[in-house]
């Protein structure tokens, strides 16, 4: 791994990506040194949304127009991302933690393990509460999910307990957490979860999760075991 | 039955790919703004376009870049690469279009040298993110540099590129274009056609005194669709 950490954050249209990282900007941004690259298709947009929401210090956020497909810009052909991240590492070398916000895209989009070392896949209460069940490989396979705008679920009618059942069946061990952005509720436990990853205070990804109380124990126990005792 | 030239030929299919990633899928190199303005309705403008491009431009310009490139690089001659570099950047008037060349040329030579591990490459490669800033390495300097170090026949090396350039604008063309798939394939097909023509044209010994490339409706097209509000491509 590098010396900097690079999370990529994706998810469907205005399903919370810019939002969620202008709150892990607002909350790490003291802490570490920072760097953001967001993707859009046409515009500048989010990077726009993100530096008049000053996230981080001018220089820090760049936005790159991905044309064509979204997800072929951080899954198939990751140059142009990774121009930038070449340029913002030259730029701002004591960087430890770079995020790469995804164009909003389908379910299926997913980040390339060449272009970042984790990724958060953010979906959203009111797109409907069979996405966990529908799954593909955001939903399944990020090492993070985040299910933002829980407050909308009673005007949507969502069942956030049938929601929270099919996500722990989708991903097993995995960890989600629920979120508002906007009250900023459940942003700890992500920037948290990010911490945990930064080298001083490494833990083991699958660790950091055991006995969160959104998780079932019985889920708990999908770890790789390296001892022989049953649980 | 294999032979060093079964290899030159596998060695250029793999990075003369679509599919081999230097983020070429997001640019259009201008063919989003002449389809944009209505210059281009449909295959017989896009043919007419592309030819005048393909004479005027590419085989006058670029083609002599990759051809003197090609050859610096079979003498690891990374002074006349630079100064190859420097004067291909400065026939590019639309800003868009040198940052989006220089983007392809740069992912062209980082991940060719990386896969085929080639010390030469790494040199050049080392030269690009010391100099970011002064946006190396334009796209037909980086391709003759490739194909000189993987010891590619000229010609094909050449030939690859005109090609690839052109397929890549029947994806753009297909994709903001009611241009149908059977209808791209022609069209690849008579871009191809033309470029076997126009080859004769750079037969024998290439300079930089040669370079006469001039298409102002190409150009126009690359600076006018920095202006283009919502767009699909980059450049």
């Amino acid at each position: 791994m590098s010396d900097w950490i690079k999370i990529g954050i994706g998810g469907p249209v205005g399903s919370g990506k810019s939002h969620l990282l202008l709150r892990i900007c607002e909350t790490l941004r003291d802490k570490y040194s920072m760097v953001v690259i967001t993707n859009d298709i046409y515009t500048r947009e989010d990077a726009q949304f993100l530096t008049n929401q000053k996230a981080l210090e001018q220089g820090r956020i760049m936005g790159v127009e991905t044309g064509g497909c979204p997800h072929a810009a951080i899954r198939d052909d990751i140059s142009l991302n990774n121009d930038a991240l070449m340029m913002m590492k030259k730029k701002f070398p004591d960087a430890k933690l770079a995020f790469i916000e995804s164009g909003g895209d389908n379910l299926s989009a997913t980040f390339s393990p060449d272009l970042v070392d984790y990724q958060i896949y953010i979906i959203d209460v009111a797109q409907g509460g069979d996405i966990p069940r529908k799954g593909g490989i955001g939903i399944a396979r990020s090492d993070l999910l985040v299910v933002n705008k829980i407050d909308l679920a009673p005007y949507v009618e969502v069942d956030l307990a049938q929601m929270e059942s099919d996500i722990l069946a989708a991903r097993g061990p995995l960890g989600f957490v629920m979120t508002n952005l906007k009250i900023n509720t459940g942003v700890n436990v992500v920037c948290h979860w990010i911490e945990s990853l930064l080298g001083d205070n490494m833990i083991e990804k699958e660790a950091f999760w055991a006995g969160k109380p959104t998780l079932q124990s019985s889920t708990l126990h999908h770890h790789h075991h390296d001892h022989d005792h049953e649980h | 039955m294999a032979s060093d030239k079964s290899w030159q030929l596998l060695t250029l299919l793999h990075f003369s790919d679509s599919a081999f990633p230097t983020g070429a899928f997001g640019h259009s190199f201008g063919l989003e703004y002449a389809i944009t303005m209505k210059w281009i309705k449909g295959l017989e403008d896009l043919l007419e376009f592309s030819k005048e491009v393909l004479y005027h431009s590419l085989i006058k310009g670029e083609a002599i870049f990759i051809l003197l490139a090609y050859e610096a690089a079979k003498k690891n001659d990374l002074q006349k690469i630079h100064l190859l570099d420097d004067i291909s950047r400065l026939y590019r008037p639309s800003h868009q279009s040198r940052e989006a060349s220089a983007q392809i040329g740069r992912s062209l030579v980082s991940l060719v040298a990386d896969v085929y591990k080639i010390e030469f490459l790494d040199t050049i490669k080392n030269y690009i993110y010391s100099e970011l800033e002064n946006q190396p390495i334009q796209h037909g300097v980086a391709w003759g540099v490739v194909g000189g170090c993987l010891d590619i026949e000229s010609s094909d090396i050449l030939i690859s590129f005109l090609s690839g350039f052109f397929r890549q604008w029947a994806q753009v063309a297909v994709r903001i274009l009611p241009l149908g798939q059977r209808e791209s394939q022609i069209y690849i097909k008579e871009m191809n056609e033309m470029i076997f023509l126009e080859m004769s044209c750079l037969a024998g010994q290439v300079s930089l005194d040669m370079v006469s490339q001039c298409s102002l409706g190409y150009d126009m097209a690359q600076m006018g669709h920095e202006s283009l509000k919502a767009r699909y491509f980059r450049s």
